[in-house]
């Protein structure tokens, strides 16, 4: 970045400047080497694929009958996980950069942070063999939670309001996200114990029984919901980390001027600071979505793997990344099957590549956008 | 005058929160989960004696109680052992039918290289053909104890043997095979093993299981022997200690459901060395390239971004490279030329220890790059011109001002990538991990490092254990337990690298792109 000075006038010392310009082209040449062999992928698979599309080897037919379940299985996995992580990570970036005191926050990323290193083998272990048996036998108390949950925080809410000024001084919105943990295990555990007496008052007994007879729902142990919650338990992270990097860094005069003019947190919120960082927001739920579709551990280990096309939350399905992981090792180089999952490979990395580089120009825009914001207004 | 009312944030507000206290939960949840669930296996539960409506006796330990199926009333799972008298070792049984349940002290436990767990009463211990005679229950299990303890010593003495003498030997007779000195000296050392193994037979015990059924346990079998109900706190805190260090220094036994996991803690740490050692220098190449050699155009903006995104491509696709390009393409051709001998059984040209510490360090330079380059542009760009206007060149600038100063921030980038490089499992499943290892890729032949062979990985080791195992529900506190590991060795890799960067930024301050 910095052009050194012309030591032509120093005819002393050329093994110096001689030197200096080996190692600046072996340095170029090995940087544009390995950024070249980083690159490479995307060259492999498309070397792979294109000639047997083109010489016939692969047929049309054949590769819609294929992949079509797959692509299925993969954006039916992205969609139920986005659905849970989504507003869990939106939710936490707008308490953690508009609420939170800046000491509570700064212990609270990192803490969130270390929820994106958990290894996915270690979330589809828990998922699949812990979770998922669990929730077949309490899916009624699962069911009800998950209905529970916003109206107990509601409820913990209105009771604060109710409470005398000390206490509502030291449980202040502020520390919400952590006094909230106490109450919101008390609510589950309230659930859990009344939910067999509401299956039998609602369902007869058996829910799984009454999905199949009301709704035609089959249930199957590993299923779109537990994959949901596992995967979005991964992603949601990543998507936190970014959008609350996009909320704390709009200009602090936007949100000061509308709280000089006399509106609440939220509204200044809603009305100011998100749409300035709603850029940042799409970016992030995009790299949320680009991760949880090349996710393959989770997905391998919670979803029963079955090639299902059905939308219901209760049934499996198989992902592209899955099913490359299981059959790739098993297929033959150059064989119709071995191409198909190169195929898969291709279209799985041209999807998150795509959607990373949108992303990543829509951040930069936003950066602009916040250096021009802070400096003019 | 009209009340002030307390401002309020509304209900959105409240839902935000509740969003982090949720997320907290989870955390915690899972890892809770894992230190319990981890942790317990090792602890010397409490065996329980248990007699039925019909007369039945059981002994086990209670794992968990669940409501029955369409019933009133609980069941509970009895982990009961025995697999050689019952042919099974789990009991549900309904907590109804259960008349009495005691907990007599002296019930043992023996661990045994065979059929698992044996859990009942130990009548006699002596020569295998003269068991007849019923000992005291304390002299026997003094006297099982002592024998326990000889024949480690014995153990211990045969491995020494294999390792330090065998071993050598049949190498030095691989080179050489007329060396008749060393061929003696093998017929010798054998003759010496043989030996030992007849000292660790003939010793037998006499067990009964708690219905009667009685059984001679040869005691070469027996790992292990430990009456619960009997040992107090203390020693139960120092069996359970005890058992951590054999999770973590024993290999896997029984089909992986039952021993340790030190050679997947070995896989993996040999892995991710190889790994950073691949990615550290090419990552920082790469960056101090984009850094500092080349022009900031437009050009080098694309590279940045199309780099950074390649730390977003999924990891299974970076699976597929390596196995089509490194282990078909490179490893193929290396097996056509040097080891043509040996085909059609490929050496290079299946998955392996070298392919998959290449793949990984591909998929993980995105990550050291992103982190080393981050640390360049903070770096003041007085201090290059500094350096450069006292009459230092470029690479007497980078090697003496700049890269110091970028140490910290390439040494975040590496740990970062050795904590994602740790935690992958999907593109290894292509490229060369193994299910059971039996020789793991360092040892004292000759090259001393084996980067041909397939190699065991914690996280494999969990997938598989759970999935693929013959008796899931026995293996299953052992997944818990590498788990708990895995997820342990990756925390402190990330807490390690948060610090880091926090002391790195606290003590340059903040300096954005020019």
């Amino acid at each position: 970045m910095i052009e050194p000075p012309n030591l032509a006038s120093a005819p002393r010392l050329p093994w110096r400047r001689r030197l200096d310009r080996l190692a600046t082209g072996l340095i170029a040449a090995g940087g544009i080497g390995v950024i070249v062999a980083v690159m490479a992928i995307g060259a492999f698979l498309v070397v792979e694929v294109l000639p047997a599309l083109f010489d016939g080897r692969l047929e049309m037919e054949r590769v819609r009958l294929a992949l079509t379940p797959m692509a299925w299985g993969t954006l039916k996995a992205a969609l139920w996980a986005m659905l849970f992580a989504v507003p869990l990570a939106l939710g936490a970036a707008i308490h953690s950069a508009l609420f939170m005191t800046r000491r509570l926050r700064s212990r609270m990323k990192p803490t969130l942070e270390m929820m994106e290193a958990m290894p996915g083998v270690v979330v589809g272990f828990v998922a699949g063999l812990v979770m998922a048996p669990w929730v077949e036998r309490h899916l009624v108390g699962v069911l009800t939670l998950m209905l529970l949950l916003p109206l107990g925080v509601l409820l913990a809410a209105g009771l604060w309001r109710r409470l005398p000024s000390g206490w509502r001084r030291r449980l202040s919105l502020a520390r919400a996200g952590l006094w909230l943990v106490p109450w919101l295990l008390l609510l589950a555990l309230a659930t859990f114990s009344l939910a067999p007496w509401l299956e039998v008052l609602l369902f007869g007994g058996d829910l799984r029984v009454w999905l199949d007879r009301e709704l035609g729902l089959d249930y199957a142990t590993r299923n779109a919901m537990i994959v949901g919650v596992a995967m979005g338990f991964a992603v949601m992270p990543s998507i936190y980390a970014l959008a609350e990097d996009a909320l704390s860094g709009v200009p602090g005069r936007l949100g000061e001027g509308a709280h000089a003019l006399g509106a609440t947190r939220w509204q200044t919120l809603w009305r100011v600071v998100l749409p300035a960082a709603s850029p940042g927001i799409f970016a992030a739920v995009m790299i949320g979505t680009g991760r949880a579709v090349g996710e393959t551990m989770i997905v391998l280990m919670a979803s029963g793997n079955a090639a299902l096309m059905s939308l219901s939350p209760f049934e499996g399905m198989r992902s592209m990344a899955a099913g490359i992981a299981v059959e790739l090792p098993e297929a033959v180089p150059g064989s119709e099957a071995y191409v198909l999952l190169m195929l898969a490979a291709l279209l799985l990395f041209i999807f998150t590549f795509l959607v990373n580089t949108l992303a990543e120009v829509v951040r930069s825009r936003l950066r602009r956008r916040y250096r021009w914001l802070g400096g003019a207004a | 005058m009209s009340r002030r009312l307390p401002r309020t944030e509304g209900p959105w507000a409240w839902l935000a929160a509740g969003s982090v206290a949720l997320s907290l939960l989870l955390l915690g949840g899972l890892l809770l989960l894992l230190a319990v669930r981890g942790l317990g296996h090792f602890w010397p539960a409490s065996v329980t004696l248990v007699e039925l409506e019909d007369g039945r006796l059981l002994a086990g330990q209670a794992v968990r109680e669940l409501p029955l199926e369409r019933q009133a009333g609980r069941e509970r799972l009895y982990f009961t052992g025995n697999r050689d008298l019952d042919g099974h070792v789990w009991h549900w049984l309904p907590v109804a039918t259960i008349v009495a349940s005691e907990r007599p002290a002296e019930l043992v436990v023996l661990e045994r290289r065979r059929h698992g767990a044996f859990i009942g009463r130990l009548v006699a211990v002596g020569e295998a053909d003269s068991l007849a005679s019923a000992q005291s229950r304390e002299a026997a299990w003094a006297r099982l104890e002592a024998q326990l303890a000889e024949l480690q010593e014995l153990r211990d003495e045969r491995e020494r043997l294999r390792r330090d003498v065998l071993r050598p030997l049949i190498r030095r007779l691989d080179a050489r095979p007329d060396d008749t000195a060393a061929r003696q000296a093998l017929a010798e050392a054998n003759a010496r093993v043989r030996e030992l193994q007849q000292a660790m037979g003939g010793q037998a015990a006499l067990l009964e299981s708690v219905d009667g059924r009685r059984l001679v346990q040869p005691l070469d079998e027996v790992l292990r022997a430990w009456q619960p109900n009997a040992m107090s706190l203390g020693e139960k805190v120092g069996a359970w200690s005890q058992g951590v260090w054999r999770f973590l220094s024993e290999g896997p036994r029984d089909g992986n459901t039952a021993g340790g996991v030190w050679p997947a803690i070995f896989g993996t740490v040999m892995m991710v060395l190889l790994m950073s050692l691949l990615v550290t220098p090419f990552g920082v190449l790469a960056a101090v390239y984009l850094n500092e050699v080349a022009h900031q155009g437009r050009l080098t903006n694309l590279v940045r971004i199309a780099v950074r995104n390649l730390a977003g491509v999924p990891s299974i696709v970076y699976g597929v490279f390596g196995l089509g390009v490194f282990v078909y393409g490179i490893g193929g051709t290396l097996d056509d030329w040097f080891f043509s001998d040996a085909l059609p059984s490929p050496t290079f040209g299946t998955g392996g220890l070298l392919w998959a510490s290449l793949t990984l360090a591909l998929l993980t330079l995105p990550v050291v790059i992103v982190a080393t380059e981050e640390g360049l542009a903070r770096i003041p760009v007085q201090q290059r011109e500094g350096a450069l206007a006292l009459g230092a060149t470029r690479l007497e600038t980078l090697t003496r001002v700049v890269l110091p100063m970028a140490v910290p921030a390439m040494l975040t980038g590496v740990i970062l990538a050795v904590a994602r490089a740790a935690g992958e499992v999907a593109p290894l499943m292509l490229v060369g991990v193994a299910k059971l290892a039996p020789q793991i890729p360092v040892d004292g032949e000759f090259p001393f490092l084996h980067l041909d062979r397939k190699f065991m990985h914690l996280g494999y080791h969990i997938f598989d254990t759970a999935f693929h195992g013959n008796d899931v529900q026995a293996a299953l506190p052992l997944v818990y337990a590498t788990a708990l590991l895995l997820v342990l060795v990756i925390l402190v890799l990330n807490l390690t690298a948060i610090f880091l960067r926090h002391y790195f930024r606290s003590r340059h301050g903040v300096q954005p792109r020019p």
